[in-house]
């Protein structure tokens, strides 16, 4: 009888630490939930094609880049294998033991309205922002830009350029600008303080996004940043030049702090 | 005596006409703005360095990007790419004075004449280290002739 009571409470407590691991687990992550939503095909997409499009990439940060995109969309509800194996739980014990050290990011998204670009010709859609976010994972900050269109793996030949870029303004008035930049021979990610630039990663494309990564570290303890999103297409054609810019807030910055 | 060494871009009738402006709130508001792009012509690389940009606000502020292609690398990755963010404008009948930085270091200005759409005579001259739109710039010494086009909108 005894042992059968040591029985019953046992299993009670495996099925309550069962239910406390579920409800982490569908617990939305920190990003902005208008960033989650609507973006699940996407994501889907993603999925699909995760494969070769991040074959070509460095293999370690591919790889990162792929739990990224994941960890993106798991506020749809849609938590895929990579979000839940890689980031999930560690993101729950790195929250809980850096919860008194280590500051919390507030998810920082703004909008942007469609077909506001300056441009000439026929400037493709994803030059054409709709909206951009920042949020801390860990301790990486996401940058990720949307456009109107499906942003494409590489661009088609030299003459044309594509970019994507955030720019972070410290309350110091230092700036640091990371933009993700697409050539023929695929996409690459730059990093300048305005003396120089260096080569970071490639960013993850996934449909009408591009996420950038940046080490939190490079923010040097800002404990808020003023930011804007711009994009940028260039063509350099027969008859001359098409060109098309947009950026993300239209007005003033947004604000991403701690 | 720093260094300059300038660009310039100048229109012909058939890539203005070419390049019609389609933006939907390219000139928003009432501050003056210009936009516009344009690329040098070379010999035997192909296409030559091209310049793209768009400009909104005042003399004393303002915002906008510049996408400049130099390839004088010739063909293949020996290209750059320079991307530049603008800090002001001063418009004066169809002439734009632009300056801005470089997101990598070092500044610009670019010199913008807009001799109306389809005209094929429009002007961009892009000129380094420059820092003020009201710097003289009559020392620009072009160094090379391209198609372009450009637009400027007086609203000062």
């Amino acid at each position: 009888m005894f042992d059968h009571r040591i029985t019953r409470v046992l299993a009670a407590l495996v099925v309550a630490g069962a239910l406390v691991s579920c409800a982490a687990d569908a617990e939305p992550p920190a990003s902005g939930k208008r960033e989650g939503q609507g973006k699940a095909a996407h994501q889907k997409r993603a999925d699909r094609k995760s494969g070769p499009q991040h074959g070509a990439a460095k293999p370690g940060h591919a790889n990162a880049a792929i739990r990224r995109g994941d960890g993106d969309s798991a506020g749809t509800g849609q938590a895929g294998a990579g979000a839940t194996s890689a980031s999930g739980p560690t993101g729950a014990i790195q929250g809980n033991a850096a919860a008194p050290s280590q500051p919390v990011w507030t998810p920082s998204c703004t909008d942007d309205t469609s077909g506001d670009t300056d441009s000439s010709g026929s400037a493709p859609t994803y030059a054409d922002l709709s909206s951009g976010c920042l949020r801390a994972d860990g301790s990486q900050l996401l940058l990720a830009a949307s456009s109107a269109g499906t942003v494409p793996t590489r661009m088609p030949d030299q003459n044309t350029q594509l970019s994507y870029g955030f720019e972070l303004t410290a309350p110091s008035g230092s700036t640091l600008y990371i933009h993700a930049q697409a050539s023929p021979w695929g996409w690459a990610t730059y990093l300048s303080r305005g003396d120089g630039e260096r080569q970071l990663g490639r960013p993850a494309i996934d449909g009408g996004r591009v996420v950038l990564r940046l080490p939190l570290a490079e923010l040097r303890g800002a404990p808020r940043l003023q930011w804007t999103l711009e994009s940028s297409w260039l063509r350099s054609g027969v008859l001359g030049t098409d060109y098309a810019f947009d950026s993300a807030p239209n007005g003033g910055a947004a604000s991403f702090h701690h | 005596m720093k260094k300059r060494r300038t660009i310039a871009l100048v229109g012909v009738g058939v890539a203005g006409a070419a390049l019609a402006l389609s933006g939907a709130n390219a000139f928003a508001g009432q501050e003056d703005a210009a936009t516009g792009g344009g690329q040098i012509l070379v010999g035997d690389k192909g296409a030559g360095d091209t310049v793209a940009f768009t400009a909104q606000g005042t003399a004393e502020a303002a915002r906008g990007q510049v996408q400049y292609v130099d390839r004088e690398g010739g063909t293949g990755q020996g290209q750059t790419v320079m991307h530049g963010t603008v800090t002001c404008i001063d418009v004066q009948g169809n002439v734009a004075r632009i300056a801005g930085e470089w997101r990598d270091g070092g500044t610009f200005g670019l010199y913008v004449q807009d001799n109306g759409e389809g005209d094929g005579s429009d002007m961009i001259a892009l000129t380094p280290n420059l820092t003020d739109c009201a710097e003289d710039r009559e020392d620009d010494d072009p160094t090379g002739l391209a198609r372009g086009n450009a637009q400027v909108r007086d609203r000062g």
